[in-house]
């Protein structure tokens, strides 16, 4: 931000960031409609749904006759045009699992075409937020893990001294925010959230919101018994727990700083046993 | 759910940061400004509505007219395409409140100066701007080459047939007869392309590219230094009367004081030049170009006044020294009118007053009878030429609507219009009347009115 500050300051029209969560339409296959949409609100670009295609028939320029019911197409060319008219450079697609679910094979790489085009065309750095799951994105293609950057967001884990005194820190912040009086300090009960979150903040936030929700909804007061009723169930947490200690062991080998010499050591090995499989 | 976060906490937050508010449109750049060459307010317009992938009557529909009074403009005889009127460009309320919603919604300063408004307080509005849409085709090619093609606001101007720059005479048609689009296809409404065949205004034809008259040169770069003078950049004089102080300044050194020997250099009524000197009216821009040549000085002096660089031309000289012709007699101009009343075509009152050098309420009253001729001669002319004209369109709708009967289809209005090369039938009643005819014959005529 302040290194944009001096320039949004300067022209009112200039947007260095677009920030939205990708679309989960309900249907079976990714919103491409819905995403466009949303980039579209996020700029506020005006008259969304009234975009209008421009086809270019031998020498003629023409244009649709209707403005109503724009197609896909003509929403995409909008927004590249209007996200190059607002010089954005970044656009942030949080959320992004609707993405990669339910796309398979060519309508994955479908969909990373669409969003590589739109990164060429407007000059933007992608910036994919989400799950383990889009980890499938990188496996997807070398053009693809050649352009890409994997930032590791992990969760604290148990028994790392540092880890453990910043999901602390992080609780003793979040307390701060919660409006009711007389709440016990809960810092003094770090570890056993720690271990009910998995020492992931995102949890640790949720369960603090459902036991402010209970206190309110039972007289505005803060109980334990508020805060262990909104625990995730043992169930719920296996089931995340599973997924995250999977997505952990496959980003151990596709993050920055996981390559040693010995791999490219490797490497030089496969390519020299695949020339004499080639003679 | 409420929020875990304070409001009163958030905003002091030490990471949140005030982000001043965006523009709501895009900040597009306005082209040529401080030129000559400026862009035109229309064409502004029109690329503003291709940026935001908008055709620009849905931007109007939808963005402007809720901002503007939109029913007042209508009732004062504007269109609904209010950017393809030739006020638009001008000095008048409409330029005024969209240059206002304009630079509000994209944040960029200096609309005014896409339009005559800085000349608001020094030119009449009247014979300011052409009604006929004209463009230099090799301008239009080097700012296509420039990826950002655009119109000028100097080729809106009333009096401007030529392109300066490159010596060569305006086009006012693309040459698309045989070409136009079916009623299907639209051509994208954009400053450089032609609104009928959708094809580039900068590609003509060798054959069209005519050399400009000398006259149409000089007059066109009149008008363009003004468009490039500091007039329009906010910077020049605010001077209201300035035609008043120029003919105050030059009538000394150049008609010794004496107002009838200014007025035949200017070729004007003494009366006029009595009026400008009093500061009773503003200048009307033809009039501004006409002072200006005669004092080969520039339209900005004339208008503020500056007559330092007033010269004598000799053409200037032999004007003033002409001695005034005497008012012809009272035979004279009965002779004329009856030979004008025997004459093979009829004249008008107004076109007969010209060409005798009299007033024309001054002609009515000395000879009412054969005035009263002559303009009932000229009526029926014109009316039987009138109806030789709707004669003839309602023959080629009815010709277009059976040839489209034949093939099948239902003959409408607009399909009658685009196969007449785009002619516009709707805007005559007459016309609307006669196509629609024309239409119901054919489909009785082909079995189509079931």
């Amino acid at each position: 931000m302040e290194k944009y500050q001096q320039k949004i300051n300067e022209d009112p029209g200039y947007i260095p960031a677009v920030i939205i969560s990708a679309p989960a339409s309900g249907e079976a296959v990714f919103s491409w409609r819905m995403f466009y949409t949303r980039i579209g609100d996020a700029l506020a670009e005006p008259l969304i749904d009234r975009k209008q295609s421009t086809f270019l028939v031998g020498d003629r320029v023409i244009t649709s006759r209707s403005s109503r019911g724009c197609t896909v197409a003509a929403l995409q060319t909008a927004i590249s045009g209007c996200l190059l008219a607002r010089r954005t450079s970044l656009l942030v697609i949080d959320e992004a699992i609707p993405l990669v679910r339910n796309a398979r094979g060519d309508s994955l790489e479908t969909h990373m075409d669409a969003l590589r085009s739109l990164s060429n065309i407007c000059g933007l750095t992608l910036a994919i937020v989400g799950s383990y799951d889009l980890l499938r994105l990188v496996e997807l293609s070398g053009q693809l893990a050649r352009r890409s950057t994997i930032l590791h967001f992990p969760r604290y884990q148990t028994g790392v001294k540092a880890d453990e005194n910043a999901f602390q820190s992080a609780l003793a912040s979040l307390q701060r925010y919660i409006p009711l009086k007389n709440v016990p300090d809960l810092t003094l009960r770090s570890d056993q959230l720690h271990n009910a979150c998995i020492g992931c903040v995102g949890i640790l936030k949720d369960t603090l919101a459902r036991a402010l929700e209970i206190s309110l909804h039972l007289g505005g007061r803060w109980s334990d018994e508020n805060l262990r009723k909104a625990l995730l169930p043992k169930k719920s947490l296996l089931s995340i727990l599973r997924e995250t200690l999977e997505g952990e062991k496959q980003i151990k080998d596709l993050a920055f700083g996981s390559a040693t010499f010995n791999d490219y050591a490797d490497i030089q090995n496969f390519l020299q046993e695949e020339r004499t499989c080639n003679r | 759910m409420q929020s875990l976060i304070h409001e009163s906490e958030l905003s002091s937050w030490e990471h949140t940061k005030v982000i001043p508010k965006r523009s709501h449109l895009i900040r597009l750049e306005p082209r040529g400004l401080g030129t000559p060459f400026r862009e035109s307010l229309s064409s502004y317009f029109l690329r503003l509505a291709d940026a935001h992938s908008v055709s620009p009557n849905t931007f109007y529909r939808y963005l402007v007219s809720p901002e503007l009074n939109v029913n007042r403009m209508l009732a004062a005889g504007y269109s609904t395409n209010a950017w393809e009127s030739s006020g638009f460009n001008s000095l008048g309320q409409i330029p005024l409140g969209w240059t206002k919603f304009l630079q509000e919604q994209t944040c960029v300063e200096g609309l005014s100066t896409l339009c005559l408004l800085p000349l608001r307080e020094k030119i009449s509005r009247r014979m300011l701007m052409s009604d006929v849409n004209r463009w230099c085709p090799i301008c239009i090619e080097e700012s296509e080459k420039e990826r950002i093609p655009f119109g000028q606001l100097l080729w809106k101007l009333h009096g401007v047939y030529a392109c300066y720059r490159h010596g060569i005479r305006l086009l006012s048609q693309c040459g698309c007869g045989q070409g136009r689009l079916s009623s299907v296809q639209q051509a994208k409404l954009l400053p450089h392309i032609c609104k009928h065949c959708g094809r580039s205004l900068g590609k003509a034809d060798s054959g069209a590219i005519i050399p400009a008259q000398p006259e149409d040169i000089v007059q066109a770069k009149l008008l363009g230094e003004l468009l490039g003078s500091d007039l329009f950049s906010g910077a020049g004089p605010k001077y209201k009367h300035g035609v008043s102080h120029f003919l105050k300044a030059v009538i000394w050194p150049f008609a010794d004081g004496n107002i009838p020997k200014l007025a035949r250099t200017l070729g004007k009524a003494d009366s006029v030049i009595h009026y400008w000197i009093q500061n009773h009216c503003k200048l009307s821009l033809p009039n501004a170009v006409l002072i200006a040549r005669t004092f080969s000085c520039s339209i900005r002096d004339v208008l503020i006044g500056d007559a330092s660089m007033a010269q004598v031309s000799k053409e200037m000289v032999e004007r003033s020294e002409m001695p005034k012709a005497p008012p012809p007699s009272h035979e004279e101009i009965r002779a004329s009118l009856e030979s004008m009343l025997r004459g093979p075509s009829p004249v008008s009152l107004a076109e007969a007053a010209r060409r005798i050098g009299v007033d024309r309420s001054g002609l009515t009253h000395s000879h009412p009878e054969i005035c009263k001729e002559l303009t009932s001669r000229w009526r029926e002319e014109r009316h039987q030429e009138s109806l030789d004209l709707h004669r003839e369109k309602a023959e080629a709708y009815r010709d277009t609507a059976r040839k489209i009967a034949k093939s099948g289809i239902r003959p409408t209005r607009r399909r009658v219009s685009d196969l007449l090369n785009g002619q516009h039938v709707a805007f005559d009643p007459r016309d609307r009347e006669a196509c629609d005819r024309a239409c119901q014959d054919a489909m009785l005529e082909f079995g189509l009115d079931r």
